[in-house]
């Protein structure tokens, strides 16, 4: 398999204070997905507005970051359950084949991210006739 | 949770209105924020990948139930290289008590969210009083 996944090292380097400081930045849970003449990354991202995530694309690398912005909750309001932490996010996705980056494009939809990076000619398969 | 409470978070899960029609997946309960004003009750849910037409708020009585099916699945699946999202349906049961009131609970759908108002009964309402 050419692809890898790269899992955030920053829980092995950081410092105490890095670990008790909350909240922590989270690793959105993504798919991917192989196909012909394209590979599409689909990342998990509920309540997160498509203005609030920057994209990039360096060398070999899908680097998504981008923030939560909190629930606007009434002055007077009480919290009772308090579950959903996530802040600011960060998931990086190295790309197996040659990527057309100008081509790459991306949209927004009930909360899920989809990426879509065409392959570059070089990397699309190519059916040889036997003459 | 404080103890005035009303909403308390149920583990068991009576009757879900989930289809079955795949043996082997689960049903995940999603995580969920409530707040509480001077009238109602807030309660959001993370429900990402879900079509709105999917999702079933239902009261029965004191019950809250929230239900979805995660459809999004179905289109990739044959050429996945990588896997992590569970493609679940997502179900949750909250206990609601007594000071809500159930005929016009109100629910959206947004950017993955859910979010589900629950109305206090004018009664169960902090009432400010004059004083002459």
């Amino acid at each position: 398999m050419l692809l890898r996944i790269d899992m955030p090292t920053r829980l092995m380097d950081s410092t105490l204070e890095d670990l008790f400081e909350m909240p922590r930045r989270s690793t959105p849970a993504v798919d991917v997905a192989e196909y012909d003449e394209r590979t599409v990354v689909v990342a998990e991202l509920p309540g997160v507005r498509k203005e609030d995530v920057q994209l990039t694309f360096t060398k070999d690398v899908l680097t998504i970051t981008g923030e939560r912005k909190p629930l606007e909750i009434p002055q007077n309001a009480k919290i009772l359950v308090h579950e959903q932490h996530v802040r600011s996010f960060e998931r990086s996705v190295r790309i197996g084949h040659a990527v057309d980056t100008e081509a790459i494009s991306a949209s927004m939809e009930q909360g899920m991210l989809t990426v879509v990076l065409p392959k570059a000619a070089v990397a699309r398969p190519r059916t040889i006739t036997v003459k | 949770m404080g103890s005035t409470t009303a909403i308390t978070v149920l583990r068991g899960n009576p009757a879900l209105p989930v289809r079955r029609s795949e043996p082997l997946r689960s049903v995940v309960a999603p995580v969920a924020d409530i707040y509480e004003t001077e009238t109602a009750y807030v309660l959001t849910m993370d429900l990402p990948g879900v079509p709105k037409e999917s999702v079933t708020v239902t009261v029965t009585g004191e019950i809250l139930s929230v239900a979805a099916e995660n459809i999004h699945r179905q289109r990739e699946q044959s050429a996945l290289i990588h896997r992590e999202i569970l493609w679940n349906a997502y179900a949750r049961t909250f206990n609601l008590g007594k000071d809500i009131d159930t005929s016009s609970v109100a629910a959206e759908y947004a950017d993955g969210v859910l979010t589900v108002t629950l109305p206090k009964y004018p009664a169960a309402q902090p009432r400010r009083i004059e004083i002459n």
